[in-house]
């Protein structure tokens, strides 16, 4: 069969299998799990353009998702914003921070900007745990509003459901593979990846590698805001404890099994490590353990990741049928 | 004025443990390229083996001693098999490895020790000692006494001894080293055992004046990294120079200014001296 019919005949039939979801899935449980693997799918994929395609290690995407998640909540509940608009609005002054930490932490060395990065996260933490007047401390925010879409001449959609925030992230989700899928496969993208491999022989050829570095790392923060404003939005609460060092170490093993620098790999990785730990009934201490030897393991002996595995074995039987 | 002083000399205590720590951060980055995340759960770890040897009613110096020879151990065995078979390969793979580790041993900590902080009551490290109107704890100056001597034991190793050559060596330039037979994998080990050993020095130290927590070792560790960049990495005076002012700011800064941003002031000097001096205070380039 052609290639390209077998192609278009997956993606529909994955298609029909994503949009059935809800009509299959009975137990609310799961359904959950299921929207919580979206959240953290976007999370991951935005975290992987900056650990991956950029190839710095950033420790500050938790603040972004504060970020995201703080800032579509104080204007919904607090300027009666309608979540259509402050949802990009997250997104936006997630990137602008992003703007901000990244101008000078972009032109450090890399051992530098990783360390840069976490004192960044730390420092946002010790913010939203002290401005009580704004964010409500350690307590956090509750009884965040479900999230009302106004459309003009159709009326509003309201979002309450698990299907219909299910159907809300398969949206985002699809919006943020196909955003990172053209970005890597734009000029951008190739300028990334140049950088990535010789910074040197990059910056040779004309490519700034500064400014590459901020739009991949400032594009990141924007969809881990836009994760964080679903997130708040979705269990209607805000609180600190969302840009916990715990996040980051996840966030780190979906990235790194999943396979830095591919999306389906990380996208097998975020699904996997949202669902093991649900079904793992253990205590959290034990269960960071485990996530530890994960990381380790996966480095020493796999470091190209899940993604990296699928990579390899597709293009050793390209070599062989020719 | 007092308060001044007093501020001071808590600020060069505890600044004498960030050096320390920071350290042997920076020799192991200097030479194996490696940044230890790892380096704080050795502090905490020589904390609770201090702690255990205590339960057992051996005498402190004793305790010492055995807490510091554990993480020499602890340090050989995580280099073999979580950084030497990474040495060579992307420079993130160590830091996510020693971040492992971390993760391990910390949470490790809280499954064996529970997360309630322990105590050891120790009658002559509790001791006050007055000095005009400062009030000092013993084992402060202590603190202080043994940070001093092991700088200078470690520098006259570094510069003078053989092994020490070799070190300094292997951080310039590693293909030469092998050319010339340096056993670098043996500097290797030598050199983050090093580390481990001076992280679980200053744990063995603050044991007996503070709480023993899994979870001690983590802001001391991003303390201590913000002390060895200011210092420009690898640079082991720039590293001491900045410890001390960190430590120093830090305990001016909780009094004067404010207490519950107490743990962001190290990050905030960093991040405004990086601004003007991307390098650090002190780094030119790496190598110690």
């Amino acid at each position: 069969m052609n290639m390209r019919i077998s192609r278009l005949l997956v993606m529909i039939a994955v298609g029909i299998f994503l949009l059935g979801i809800p009509y299959f899935v009975t137990s609310p449980y799961v359904m959950h799990i299921i929207i919580f693997s979206g959240i953290y799918i976007i999370f991951a994929l935005s975290y992987d353009i900056v650990v991956g395609y950029l190839g710095m290690l950033s420790l500050a995407h938790p603040a972004f998702y504060g970020v995201g998640g703080y800032t579509s909540v104080l204007l919904v509940m607090k300027l009666d914003v309608p979540y259509i608009i402050a949802l990009p609005i997250a997104g936006i002054l997630a990137l602008i921070v992003a703007l901000i930490v990244g101008f000078p932490a972009l032109r450090l060395s890399y051992h530098s900007f990783a360390i840069v990065t976490l004192a960044f996260t730390l420092i946002m933490r010790a913010v939203w745990i002290n401005w009580v007047s704004l964010t409500n401390g350690p307590m956090g925010i509750p009884g965040v509003p479900r999230p009302t879409i106004d459309i003009p001449f159709l009326g509003a959609i309201h979002i309450e459901t698990l299907t219909d925030y299910y159907y809300f992230i398969l949206i985002l989700v699809i919006i943020t593979c196909l955003f990172i899928y053209l970005m890597i496969h734009s000029r951008v993208g190739r300028a990334l990846l140049s950088i990535r491999e010789n910074e040197v022989l990059a910056e040779t050829l004309g490519v700034n590698a500064f400014k590459y570095r901020m739009i991949a790392f400032a594009i990141g923060a924007f969809f881990a805001g836009l994760a964080g404003s679903f997130t708040a939005h979705y269990i209607t609460f805000m609180g600190p404890e969302f840009t916990d060092f715990y996040y980051i170490t996840m966030l780190l093993i979906m990235v790194i099994l999943g396979g830095s620098g591919t999306i389906h790999g990380v996208i097998i990785g975020a699904i996997a490590f949202t669902f093991i730990p649900e079904y793992l009934r253990i205590t959290p201490e034990f269960r960071d353990v485990i996530y530890g030897f994960v990381l380790l393991t996966t480095i020493i002996f796999m470091p190209g990741g899940i993604g990296g595995k699928i990579n390899e074995i597709l293009y050793r039987r390209r070599v062989r049928t020719g | 004025m007092e308060m001044f002083f007093q501020l001071l000399v808590n600020g060069i205590a505890f600044g004498s443990i960030y050096a320390m720590v920071a350290v042997g951060l920076t020799i192991v980055f200097g030479i194996l390229e490696v940044v230890n995340f790892a380096q704080g759960e050795f502090y905490m770890l020589a904390a609770y083996v201090t702690f255990l040897v205590y339960l057992v009613q051996l005498p402190y110096p004793l305790a010492i001693a055995i807490a510091v020879a554990t993480m020499i151990v602890i340090g050989l065995i995580v280099e073999r098999f979580a950084i030497r078979p990474l040495i060579g390969r992307a420079w993130q793979l160590p830091i996510l490895s020693t971040l492992g580790i971390s993760i391990i041993m910390q949470n490790g900590a809280i499954v064996l020790w529970t997360p309630n902080p322990r105590t050891i009551i120790i009658d002559i490290a509790n001791l006050n000692i007055h000095i005009f109107g400062v009030v000092i704890v013993f084992q402060k100056l202590m603190i202080v006494f043994f940070a001093l001597a092991l700088f200078i034991g470690l520098h006259y190793f570094i510069q003078k001894t053989k092994t020490g050559k070799a070190m300094r060596a292997v951080s310039q330039n590693k293909e030469a080293c092998r050319i010339i037979g340096i056993d670098v994998p043996r500097i290797s080990s030598i050199t983050f055992a090093l580390g481990a050993g001076l992280s679980g020095f200053g744990g063995a130290l603050v044991a007996p004046v503070m709480a023993i927590h899994p979870v001690m070792g983590i802001l001391l560790v991003l303390k201590c990294f913000a002390a060895v960049i200011m210092g420009g990495f690898g640079n082991i005076k720039g590293t001491i120079y900045s410890a001390f002012i960190l430590a120093i700011v830090e305990s001016f800064a909780v009094a004067y200014v404010s207490l519950q941003y107490k743990d962001v002031f190290a990050f905030l000097v960093m991040i405004i001296i990086l601004l003007f001096r991307p390098a650090g205070l002190f780094g030119k380039k790496v190598g110690i």
